[in-house]
């Protein structure tokens, strides 16, 4: 089983970019996080030197003078209560699509699917007006459906086919023991698709922690930002307001939980972000 | 009895999903068809039905074009770099391992690699546009500082402000942004190969080099395709990057259609005018997808 | 803070969502064009008597209701007027009250024909002016121009007045918006770096770029400016152009004026400039700075001159390094012939007040903006904001800032040599769409010439 001799300093070669690629994914993140502690002027002075001291006190500032908390607080709401939503609406449609014959069923679903097509960017105007029309412009709660909205075509076409893998026969068994439909759905067929709606939370949880063009449009009022789109306008358009490692702070308080998350569910995250693909 | 009980659910799981879905999301791509026949700026009384004018603007606004064409470069290249990055990497953690001549096997760490390769795909785009604005800040930003470092005190590009570099800086942004992901995607794929093919191809005195073009890129020419389509897409959106990192600039060497639909809209009122841009990308997404499925079909490998 | 252009934001239509859950065109024709509005009431005639302490006739005991914009300014300046207020009329009630909602919160009340009485509709969630005044809704301000000052009864109102303070709030041939809060645009230099080198503001171009030379010299590149937002050289360019042209030539430009641009007084204004960029006079890498780090690279003194306006000094904050004496820049001479002065000066009033016309009380609304204009409440707004005021007779507090000194003494030597960029409002596409040219300039990339040219091709595209 011997390969070609030539391949031994190729393999070498690929090593050493496995490394470098290694570092150029981590080096910016370890930059921020080590700028967080610079001053303003260590900052400016030389971009590659470590900090004197650790400046905790930036952290303080961008918590609370750049309302990093308050975005902070914000985004966990909207999250939180966007990704339950999500899960809740989709499992329901999901069961139903998986689990009942209906007329209109094949257009229906279709109709759903369709929205996993186009980006959200496209529609952008008539959105922002049916949610002014709506009342819901500048709150966390239109945010909340706005975000469960198009999170849902994805979600239930990823958990359509989940509950399919799942054994119909339970569902009647449980259905004909006097279990309601609803009973049914919430007792059994639920707990029976965790790891599906794991994966499925997971992937919701990092996209809508991460979006940034919804709240963008929807939300102008600053005490209502969430983090991606208040660091944003901290950085565009207050030009980090003349507090350089209060940014740099602010950089790290929102990075750090999501890398600490993913750091200790790996497996899960990337099986859950990759789902959709591998469908 | 049971039936009437059974319509009943599904009307009431349906109902919620179904409305949300229909109000935010169907609603607003109907409404964006409607909205371009006119001349809204979005005051209540100014909306007069003016045919196709805003496409025939749209037709002759060099801006709008120098936007598609950016999208079109995009679209060439961010796939073709990043798949072409990822792929390499990926066979790379999965067969560059064990001896100098010997069999194929992963390298050491190839889990702690995928971790960490993943780090800039789960971060925000918006906070991943702030990072590397500070990275490529040409006085005190972290790359040219590090040319400085090394003695290169004299190339001190102005990465973003300079027309000839700024689309190609935006590009890499993204490129780091992605790689991560497609790298556990193509990880996947090649895990199903199976063993004994591999070994058959080393038996047969097979490089490296053929076992990746002749053997894994065929298998997960699957993967490959999804990539294709997730990156095209990326490439037609890229909104966050610029928007954040260059508005666009210098002299509309970043703009792109969805910066330009949403500097249009909420910069300058202009609702009817972005929205028919929205109409013309929905349709160039449509063909583009059309194509993308046809192009890249090919006989799925079964093994 | 008016260094970006503000997003105008659509009004909210009190529209059904039902329109939302039908998909058909025609249906949706309701969404683009629904609400009805009320027709303007007729000008709310004096309740009470008029009298030299009284010029408007206000019913003593009416209250008064005041809604501010809690914005970059804050909302306690506006605590002083409320007190001259009640001392002026005490069986009056005014109520004051702050949001940074000031569309989401009133345009409801807008429709109703309920409004407050004095509304500070600034901010990015503004009520939309040309709603306003398409639907005649604000109350024309003149009576308060020709009313007696609240602490001399001489000289009017209008005559405390700065400079284009009335001519920019005049909307449809009237004046209804008065802005309170006043600025100076154009770029900036360090008195103290000046002194430290020996060096003098220079009164003419060539001594101008003379000086430039020797900053060279001295290793601190003459200018920077921020590539990201080129649109920060257009108040220093557009001086520049006025020193030369005259009020002529900026208003063809603020006009979308045919032959603006192109008119041999701008390009002569451009071309002189055009010596800063020929010469390598702009710190390397601008082209990739915010405002921010432009406005820090001149403060580290690695610049020379930033572009910039009032907002600058406070905006810096504590970077600004003690004894830094920051101090706006004349625009020197530049031609034999120039149409106006040194010490001509880029500068304009901002923070507008209207006072609605179908507002219970317009009487006690126009007293009460008489009252903030009073020279108490002016410089009481000067020190607690930062920034200057509409009313030019104000004091400026012991304490204020080397920056806002420079520019009251810029101000107090130009005279009625001023004028304003009313662009940016007007048309914001086509001043970015300039701007971008601007940057272009400022790299080297385009000749002023060519800038001239180029921006009265948009100009004229724009004007169609």
């Amino acid at each position: 089983m011997a390969l070609r001799k030539s391949s031994g300093p190729t393999v070498t070669v690929a090593q050493a970019f496995l490394v470098l690629w290694a570092v150029v994914s981590t080096v910016p993140l370890l930059w921020a996080v080590v700028s967080s502690f610079k001053s303003d002027p260590e900052i400016v002075a030389d971009p590659w030197a470590l900090p004197k001291m650790l400046r905790w006190e930036n952290f303080a500032r961008a918590w609370d003078s750049a309302s990093i908390g308050t975005y902070f607080g914000n985004t966990v709401i909207v999250v939180g209560g966007g990704v339950t939503l999500t899960l809740l609406l989709s499992a329901m449609a999901a069961y139903v699509f998986a689990r009942f014959e209906f007329r209109l069923k094949g257009v229906l679903y279709y109709f759903f699917v369709a929205g996993m097509t186009f980006p959200v960017f496209m529609a952008l105007v008539p959105l922002f007006f049916v949610v002014q029309n709506l009342g819901l412009g500048d709150s966390l709660g239109g945010l909340i459906l706005v975000y469960t909205a198009y999170s849902l075509p994805f979600s239930m076409f990823f958990l359509v086919a989940f509950f399919r893998t799942l054994p119909g026969e339970i569902a009647e068994a449980a259905t004909l023991d006097g279990c309601g439909e609803i009973a049914t759905f919430f007792r059994i067929m639920l707990p029976m698709a965790r790891p599906g709606l794991i994966s499925v939370g997971i992937f919701n949880f990092i996209g809508q922690w991460n979006q940034y063009l919804i709240p963008l449009v929807l939300v102008s009022d600053d005490s209502r930002f969430v983090l991606s789109q208040g660091l944003a306008n901290l950085a565009v358009e207050q030009g980090y307001a003349g507090d350089r490692s209060g940014l740099f702070a602010g950089l790290t308080i929102a990075m750090l939980p999501i890398l600490v998350v993913y750091a200790l569910l790996q497996g899960r995250v990337q099986a859950g972000m990759t789902a959709g693909a591998l469908k | 009895m049971a039936s009437r009980h059974r319509s009943r659910v599904i009307v009431g799981f349906l109902a919620a999903p179904l409305l949300l879905y229909t109000v935010f999301v169907a609603s607003p791509y109907v409404q964006a068809f409607y909205i371009a026949l006119t001349d809204w700026r979005g005051l209540s009384a100014e909306a007069d039905l003016v045919g196709l004018a805003n496409f025939a603007e749209l037709s002759g606004d060099p801006v709008f074009w120098k936007a598609l064409l950016n999208n079109v470069i995009l679209l060439v290249t961010l796939p073709l770099v990043t798949i072409g990055l990822a792929l390499f990497l990926a066979f790379m953690l999965n067969a560059a391992g064990g001896p100098r001549s010997g069999e194929i096997r992963g390298v050491k760490g190839a889990g702690f690699y995928r971790v960490v390769y993943f780090f800039p795909y789960i971060l925000s785009i918006a906070i991943i546009g702030v990072l590397w604005t500070n990275i490529y800040n040409p006085i005190n930003g972290l790359l040219n500082g590090g040319l400085r470092a090394v003695g290169l005190g004299e190339v001190q590009p102005s990465w973003l402000g300079d027309e000839r570099l700024a689309f190609w800086a935006v590009l890499a942004v993204l490129v780091w942004n992605g790689v991560g992901f497609y790298v556990v995607l193509f990880t996947a794929g090649i895990k199903a190969i199976p063993a004994s093919l591999l070994e058959a191809a080393v038996l047969d005195g097979a490089s490296r080099t053929q076992i990746f073009f002749r053997i894994t890129v065929p298998l997960i020419w699957e993967n490959i395709r999804t990539a294709t389509v997730y990156l095209g897409i990326a490439a037609l959106d890229a909104f966050a990057v610029v928007q954040i990192m260059t508005a666009g600039g210098p002299n509309d060497s970043t703009q792109v259609a969805s910066f330009y639909l949403y500097q249009n809209a909420f910069s300058y009122g202009r609702f009817g005018y972005a929205s028919a841009m929205g109409v013309v990308l929905f349709a160039v997404t449509l063909a583009l997808s059309a194509f993308t499925l046809r192009a890249t079909r090919r006989e799925r490998i079964e093994f | 803070m008016n260094d970006r252009p503000s997003q105008p934001q659509p009004t909210r239509r009190s529209v059904l969502a039902l329109i939302a859950l039908t998909p058909v065109a025609g249906a949706l024709a309701a969404c683009a064009t629904g609400g009805t509005r009320k027709s303007p009431a007729a000008v709310a005639t004096p309740t009470g008597a008029a009298s030299a302490g009284n010029p408007f006739g206000v019913a003593v005991d009416a209250p008064v209701e005041v809604v501010v914009f809690d914005g970059g300014y804050g909302q306690t300046y506006i605590k002083l007027p409320v007190e001259l207020y009640g001392k002026q009329h005490p069986k009056a009630r005014v109520t004051q009250t702050a949001t940074q909602q000031i569309q989401q919160s009133l345009q409801p009340r807008f429709v109703a024909g309920n409004p407050p009485d004095v509304v500070n509709n600034s901010g990015s969630n503004a009520i939309d002016y040309g709603a306003l005044v398409k639907d005649e809704a604000l109350l024309p301000l003149q009576p308060l121009l020709g009313a007696p000052s609240w602490n001399d009864p001489k000289v009017t109102v209008g005559e405390t007045l700065r400079p284009g303070v009335v001519e920019v709030g005049t909307h449809g041939g009237q004046f209804t918006v008065l802005n309170y809060s006043y600025g100076a645009y154009g770029a900036w230099y360090s008195a103290s770096l000046f002194e430290e080198k020996g060096w003098t503001y220079p009164q003419t171009w060539d001594a101008y770029l003379g000086l430039c030379d020797k900053m060279a010299t001295a290793g601190i590149a003459p200018w920077t400016y921020p590539g990201q937002f080129p649109y920060y050289m257009f108040w220093w360019l557009a001086s520049m152009i006025y020193k030369v042209g005259g009020k002529e030539v900026i208003d063809k430009i603020n006009n979308l004026g045919k032959d603006a641009w192109t008119d041999e007084r701008a390009v002569a204004a451009l071309r002189a400039f055009e010596a800063i960029p020929a010469n390598g006079w702009v710190l390397k890498g601008s082209s990739g700075l915010n405002h921010t780090d432009a406005q820090m690279q001149f403060l580290l003194g690695k610049a020379g001159f930033v572009p910039g306006g009032s907002w600058l000094e406070k905006e810096m904050g504590d970077s600004v390094p003690k004894g830094f004496d920051m101090s706006i820049c004349r625009v020197p001479s530049i031609t034999a012939t120039d149409d106006r002065p040194f010490g001509a000066l880029c500068a304009k009033a901002g923070e507008p007040y209207i006072v609605p016309r179908a507002a219970k009380n317009t009487a006690g609304g126009l007293e009460f903006l008489r009252a903030m204009l009073s020279d108490d409440s002016a410089a009481n707004f000067i020190a607690e904001a930062g920034t200057l005021s509409s009313n030019r007779r104000a004091k400026l507090p012991a304490d204020a800032k080397h920056g806002l000194v420079s520019i009251n003494a810029a101000l107090a030597e130009a005279g009625d040599n001023v004028f304003g960029v009313t662009l940016d409002t007007r048309d914001s596409r086509l001043w970015g769409d300039i701007a971008k040219v601007m940057g272009r300039f400022m790299n080297g990339d385009v000749k002023a010439d060519q800038l001239a040219k180029e921006a009265q091709r948009l100009t004229d595209a724009a004007r169609g």
